[in-house]
């Protein structure tokens, strides 16, 4: 057999297969064969493209992170799972591959020395002002990047960003487009209006039994309760554990001792102080002849707070005369607070002491010695904190105890038994949770509609409220969604039926004074007894007439002679008939600058629609297949 | 093996062989080395010249920006202006020759020199544009040659414009330019048909403030 392949192996067929296998291994190496074998399970290919199942799960935990730093505390763990997170996240990526490939395909490039510029260039890897790599690199760590797969979204996003101000910052308006706008956004109408009212109407309806009966059964499918649940719970608060706790005169003194330890007496010197600021309009031996000269003062009598208030260049205490507040050690530059120190008598100056202020003249205004507070001072306070840690550490450990019982027992019961806990019922409360603010919280509604509650009737596990409560649920009731009776909902559905007849007869009205006022009558007559309200040159942006009038106003015809009408159902169920006499163009004129800015604002508008359709255009040609 | 020869034989076969290919076999070699070089070299030589592009572009959006702001200064227009000619003659073929022409023609409407923005806007065209560049072009031309008066040459080249992605915004230059035209009820008619359009993509409140106001009474 040795033989027969040897012979056939000499044939021109079998030189050329082997010699292709030989020039395909060359070329493109093992992978060319492992990657025909092995099946794709990307999430996404976009013209062929894999969009990478790491690339995802990165994108969606930074999600995930900016959505709990924005939630805070708060945070509504349906909102976090990953599923729905993903969808938007594997969106931005397939539009993020298309566009990346367009710029591919045009043969567009980014450079290594603009990466680099641009990374340098980031205020956030910078220390002191200049590019830090440590930072760089440990801020690459945190966001779950290495420095290589950064550049790579580097280059990325300014290839698309090339792309995207070629388009935005092409687009122009032409000047007599923003003429049209302006004219547009300045035009003034004239109009008056009455409003039919509701009330009187919806007083003459009258709806029969047979007609609500009708309705119900009509609306039967719609008028169901939500799902709801009642739970047992048992509730553990660290508070309600403090008055078990006794605290001995012992360990009282014990914690006072331990105060008093780490209590250092410190001295307090209350000081006001004349500056003499050395500068570019004083240079040091002026600035100290100045200083000697208000000393010589001051001695002579005069008032020191007077004097820094008129002379002192430090503003800040100049105001208070000087006065610098009662400070400890550590607060001022060392030449300070030596000068300060070295003064004994309350009421002493200092020489001018130079500092890299300039010469200060320092007054001592008093020397308060701080006292380590009494224990009868103290016990309050640490009867308190004694009592807390020892209530803490009861919680931590019934805590404990509770998920421990409460698992393994089929109801609370036992738990309750053990921990001397009582339980409680909850309200009724449905899947958007309950008034009180364990059934309002998101983790007790998971719990109470999570299988094991719900469905396997066991007690749920331990759920901590905060850092010192927590509750064990277990199911009361379930109460499956129902139809109300018709007593239930009589009054709702007969208060929606007389709305929407008297918004049919209201329009009906509507439209017989329309067509009157079309055919010459006027609005006052058709108005009779209504209030008449007539209004000249309003705005698009003019506040105080009803939201409904002002926005119909805007949509009516123009009037070609006469006047134009038109009828508006408003919020409350009224209607509003009105009538448009004019349209004018207030003042249109604009000056160089007006005209510039408002021409930017459209140019940048349409920019950013010619992109948005340039991205349509590109994902409607792309292959884009999602697992 | 059927025939085992001796070690000279097999040796000597070897030289044999070499003398009647080696030479074939070295100009082949050297051949493929030679390709495969110059492969590279122009490979390498083709992406510098890109990058290089890539940075001239750069530069010229930051002039661009410079010149179209509110304290729009003379120095970053003329820089604008040379950078676009630069790209425009050095990497005609380039996608950022074909930006550089766009930008371009926006400076020129900014100067009210129409004329010029439509000749930039020519070039994009017979520069292989890419198919939403080869929209977005038209319908700034249409809109030009409007503002100059041609408002019948601007809807014709508008004619025949077809792209589901830019429906909206044909349309809606449709309706700006039969408004020029001051027919009312054609620019109407396109109005709607953007609106309608565009009804997946972003709000466009410009738009309905446009067609809001050709109204008609509904008797």
């Amino acid at each position: 057999m040795l033989q027969s392949i040897r012979d056939n192996s000499q044939s021109i067929v079998a030189k050329v297969i082997v010699g292709l296998i030989v020039v395909t291994f060359a070329l493109f190496g093992v992978e060319s064969l492992v990657s025909l074998t092995g099946g794709s399970n990307a999430p996404a290919t976009v013209n062929g493209e894999e969009i990478g199942e790491r690339e995802l799960l990165q994108g969606v935990e930074l999600q995930r992170r900016q959505l709990l730093a924005q939630m805070g505390e708060n945070a509504d763990p349906s909102l976090l799972e990953d599923d729905a997170i993903r969808e938007g996240v594997l969106d931005g990526l397939i539009e993020q591959a298309v566009l990346v490939q367009s710029a591919q395909n045009q043969d567009m490039r980014i450079s290594d020395q603009l990466i680099d510029q641009l990374i340098v260039g980031t205020p956030d890897f910078q220390l002191d002002g200049k590019f830090d790599r440590q930072q760089f690199e440990a801020l690459l760590r945190n966001a779950g990047l290495t420095p290589l797969t950064y550049r790579a979204l580097l280059r990325k996003e300014k290839l698309i960003e090339q792309e995207r101000l070629g388009y935005m910052m092409s687009a122009f308006t032409l000047p007599g487009e923003a003429q049209q706008v302006v004219e547009l956004d300045r035009q003034t109408r004239d109009l008056s209006y009455f409003v039919l009212p509701a009330e009187p109407v919806k007083a003459t309806i009258e709806i029969s039994d047979e007609e609500l009966a009708a309705e119900y059964d009509k609306r039967r499918g719609s008028l169901m309760t939500d799902e709801q649940v009642v739970v047992d719970y048992l509730l553990l608060e660290r508070e309600s554990l403090e008055s078990e706790v006794s605290v001995t005169d012992d360990e009282l003194q014990t914690q006072y001792q331990t105060l008093l330890e780490n209590f250092s007496a410190e001295e307090q010197r209350h000081a006001a102080h004349i500056l003499v600021e050395v500068g570019d309009q004083r240079d040091d031996a002026a600035a100290k002849a100045r200083a000697e000269e208000l000393l010589a003062r001051l001695q002579a009598g005069e008032d020191f707070a007077t004097l820094a208030q008129a002379e002192s260049d430090d503003i800040g205490s100049a105001e208070a005369g000087g006065d610098l507040g009662v400070n400890g050690k550590g607060v001022f530059v060392p030449e300070f607070e030596e000068a300060l120190y070295a003064l004994t008598d309350t009421g002493s100056l200092s020489e001018p002491v130079r500092t890299d202020f300039g010469y200060h003249i320092i007054k001592l205004i008093d020397v308060k010695q701080l006292q380590a507070p009494s224990f009868a001072e103290t016990e309050e306070r640490l009867r308190a904190e004694l009592v807390r840690e020892k209530s803490e550490a009861i919680y931590v450990e019934q805590r404990e105890r509770l998920a421990d019982i409460s698992f393994s027992s089929a109801d609370l019961a036992e738990p309750a038994e053990v921990l001397g806990l009582t339980i409680q019922q909850s309200a009724p409360f449905g899947r958007n949770g309950g008034a009180d603010s364990i059934t309002a919280n998101p983790k007790v509604i998971k719990a109470a509609f999570g299988d094991e509650v719900l469905k396997d009737r066991v007690n749920s596990v331990l759920i901590d409220l905060d850092n010192s409560r927590a509750v064990v649920l277990h199911l009361k009731e379930h109460r499956q969604p129902r139809t109300r009776t018709l007593d239930e909902v009589a009054e709702q559905l007969r208060a929606e039926l007389v709305e929407s007849r008297a918004r049919e007869q209201l329009k009906a009205m509507a439209q017989e004074k329309l067509a009157a006022l079309r055919a010459g009558a006027t609005m006052a007559e058709q108005a009779g007894e209504l209030e008449l309200v007539s209004r000249e040159g309003v705005q698009r942006a003019t506040r105080d007439l009803p939201l409904e009038v002002r926005t119909e106003l805007f949509r009516m015809a123009q009037p070609e002679n006469g006047a134009s009408y038109a009828s508006v159902p408003m919020f409350d169920g009224s209607y509003a008939v009105i009538a448009l006499e004019q349209v004018a163009v207030a003042d249109s004129e604009l000056s160089d600058d007006e005209r510039r800015s408002i021409q930017r604002v459209l140019a940048s508008g349409r920019g950013q629609a010619d992109y948005r359709a340039m991205l349509e255009q590109l994902k409607s040609e792309a292959e884009i297949e999602r697992l | 093996m059927a025939d085992l020869r001796s070690e000279e034989e097999q040796v000597q076969a070897l030289k044999d062989w070499w003398k009647e290919n080696g030479k074939s076999l070295l100009i082949g070699i050297v051949f493929a080395v030679l390709i495969v070089a110059a492969w590279k070299a122009w490979q390498q030589r083709s992406q510098q010249q890109a990058e290089y592009a890539s940075a001239l572009y750069q530069n010229l959006l930051e002039a661009v920006v410079g010149s179209v702001s509110d304290q729009a200064d003379e120095a970053s227009l003329s820089t604008a202006r040379h950078l676009g000619e630069q790209l425009k003659t050095e990497f005609e073929g380039s996608a950022y020759a074909r930006m550089a022409a766009l930008l371009m023609a926006r400076l020129a409407v900014e100067r009210n020199e129409l004329d010029v923005a439509l000749a930039e806007l020519d070039w994009v065209q017979t520069h292989e544009p890419t198919a939403a560049q080869a929209v977005v072009v038209k319908l700034r031309k249409a809109r030009i040659l409007a503002a100059q008066g041609n408002v019948e040459q601007g809807l014709q080249l508008l004619d025949g414009l077809a792209n589901a992605a830019f429906q909206a915004r044909i349309d809606e230059v449709r309706g700006d330019l039969y408004l020029q035209q001051g027919d009312r009820d054609n620019a109407r008619k396109a109005y709607q048909t953007a609106l309608a359009a565009g009804s997946s993509g972003a709000a466009n409140p410009l738009l309905s403030v446009k067609l809001n106001d050709l109204a008609v009474e509904d008797k």
